[in-house]
């Protein structure tokens, strides 16, 4: 697979095809490839061509589209950043990145000097200017990086994790297959939920260019609406979906979700986070006749590794559900504590070795070095991934179980809790904080934050609505505790630190 | 009823606040989120018989514990 050779012959094939729409705009595969094109012509005249980082801030627009091949077609990795980030996690990340120049697809603020911000104008001006084709030479390929994608670090900074054009495409190889043969997806229309700066888009958005199809965006103002998203699921005859279990819970709460309005739906494709009976069970009463797939992998080793199409028979026989087999290029181990191989169902650390993972976090050798390692199989040389999840084998099949440590999933969302915690500190009133996950059946529902105060707390309400709106400047909004419980102390264990099992009995 | 949705609530949302304010703004102040929003309805039809198609109302109509009484009052 060469996923930018495919998306150029998708252009020759099916000039008039849709690529890529959104509620307001559209894009043709013609109009994407020569667009792309010029906008890459005028990235490697002002930047070169050096394989160096570019962030591209925005939402939904198919514009974000054109600047993200642009990228990649001028020699550039691209890192994608959505709307709904805080400025100073953009900063963050900019500093981090230390690349002058973004492509703003939407309106940014950066108060960072030296950093050129092109903004939608001045792309639109530059795509209109008809510059000359960029050579192929130039292209991201084979081991340079082609996006990379921030997420939650245990330091309070996101850490970016590279992803290569080699990773993508052997991804891609597989997840043309998924769930239902590649020659069914042809053509056919993909849902994209996932904000671009969340990998689980990735799945829908390359699978789709991949398969010839038409990618059908929701933005945020269509996800807040239930009158808006059905009548948008209702008009986009929608084959492939792709989303968090969550979002299939949200969709399900109304009756009119089901294969009435959806009668093209084929295929459900669930990564990101756990995927329960219930909410399978509820999609088969609603789509008979659509497949569902669970699928399990973290950024690291390129959206996901392994797979299973959910029957109705699997649905009643395993409770929690197995997360499938591995790919055929990934192996998967599970390791113990002392670092020995585990027994068939006997739980461990999740280790992922193959041809999908990647070659480490954006200039941070020290968890780089943590987190990777490169191994034998069959006498070639693959990168591995230590997860962090915990989980076990049964006959190949793989059983997810949580996590090693404080990182958890919220709605997909992968949030180290250490990160919310560095982030609260910084409020001047706390003077210790300990965030906890609150689980129901074995998935994370909510968060509390137990935080000792400096000043008195008579109207706790009040005090946390406070708190969670100084909060907002500077963390995104799933990051941010539910429910705040105020102590005169934070418990500590005999060895100081904060004792997490006392507080999880105080929820 | 009364009684018991505000115990639901406040399951829901997880704060005891919406027993003691019953105008509190749900979805301003985070009590109540896309995944609480649809937890919520699911439970009120659960409980009480009262079928809310959230696609026709608008969060308006129900973002407060009272607004949500009266709308299960009238549906009922």
């Amino acid at each position: 697979m060469d996923i930018l050779n495919n998306i150029k012959n998708n252009a020759i094939e099916h000039p008039n095809r849709i690529a890529i729409i959104d509620q307001e705009n559209s894009l043709t595969y013609e109009e994407l490839e020569t667009k792309s094109n010029h906008l890459a012509s005028y990235l490697k005249q002002e930047f070169g061509c050096d394989n160096t980082p570019i962030v591209v801030f925005g939402h939904k627009s198919p514009f974000m589209l054109i600047c993200f091949l642009a990228c990649v077609k001028s020699g550039h990795s691209y890192c994608p950043i959505d709307i709904s980030t805080p400025k100073p996690r953009v900063e963050s990340i900019l500093h981090t990145i230390e690349n002058p120049i973004v492509l703003a697809v939407e309106e940014l603020e950066c108060n960072i000097n030296d950093i050129k911000v092109v903004n939608r104008i001045t792309i639109e001006k530059v795509i209109d200017s008809k510059m000359n084709e960029i050579t192929e030479e130039c292209r991201v390929a084979g081991e340079d990086i082609f996006y990379i994608i921030f997420t939650s670090g245990s330091t309070g900074q996101p850490k970016g994790v590279q992803i290569t054009a080699n990773c993508l495409n052997h991804y891609l190889e597989w997840s043309i297959h998924l769930g239902n043969d590649y020659d069914k997806k042809k053509g056919k229309v993909f849902l994209n939920q996932a904000p671009f700066s969340f990998d689980l888009s990735v799945m829908d958005l390359y699978t789709s260019f991949a398969c010839g199809g038409t990618l059908w965006c929701l933005n945020k103002e269509t996800q807040v609406s239930y009158a808006k998203l059905m009548e948008s699921l209702g008009q986009s005859q929608v084959s492939v979906w792709v989303s968090t279990p969550s979002f299939a819970d949200i969709c399900l709460t109304d009756n009119k979700f089901n294969q009435d309005l959806m009668p093209d739906l084929e295929l459900f494709l669930f990564c990101g986070e756990i995927l329960t009976n219930q909410t399978v069970k509820r999609l088969k009463e609603r789509f008979p006749k659509a497949i569902i797939v669970n699928t399990y992998g973290p950024t690291e080793s390129t959206v996901a590794v392994t797979e299973v199409i959910v029957t109705e028979e699997l649905n009643e026989a395993e409770s929690p559900l197995p997360v499938g087999r591995s790919r055929t290029g990934t192996w998967i181990e599970i390791r113990k504590p002392d670092g020995t191989l585990a027994q068939e169902n006997e739980k461990g650390e999740i280790i992922l070795i193959g041809d999908t993972v990647s070659c480490g976090y954006y200039r941070k050798p020290d968890l780089t070095e943590k987190a990777f390692f490169k191994c034998n199989k069959n006498g070639v040389e693959y990168r591995g991934y230590r997860t962090g999840d915990k989980g076990y084998l049964k006959q190949g099949m793989l059983y997810y179980c949580g996590r090693i440590d404080l990182q958890i999933k919220l709605h997909g969302y992968r949030i180290e809790l250490e990160d919310i915690e560095w982030n609260m500190q910084k409020l001047s009133d706390i003077s210790n904080v300990v965030v906890l996950p609150n689980e129901k059946d074995g998935k994370v529902k909510s968060l509390t934050a137990f935080v000792s105060y400096r000043k008195e707390v008579d109207q706790p309400f009040k005090v946390s609505q406070q708190i969670k709106k100084q909060l907002k400047e500077f963390l995104p909004d799933y990051m941010i505790p539910k429910k705040i419980i105020f102590l005169d102390q934070i418990p500590l264990t005999n060895n100081g630190k904060a004792d997490r099992k006392a507080l999880e009995g105080m929820m | 009823m009364e009684k018991e949705l505000l115990e639901l609530l406040e399951k829901v949302c997880e704060d005891s606040i919406v027993k003691e304010d019953l105008d509190v703004e749900l979805f301003e102040s985070d009590l109540l989120d896309s995944l609480g929003f649809a937890e919520l309805l699911a439970e009120i039809e659960l409980t009480f018989g009262v079928f809310i198609s959230p696609s026709e109302i608008e969060r308006s109509e129900i973002n407060t514990p009272n607004k949500i009484i009266a709308m299960i009052k009238a549906r009922s």
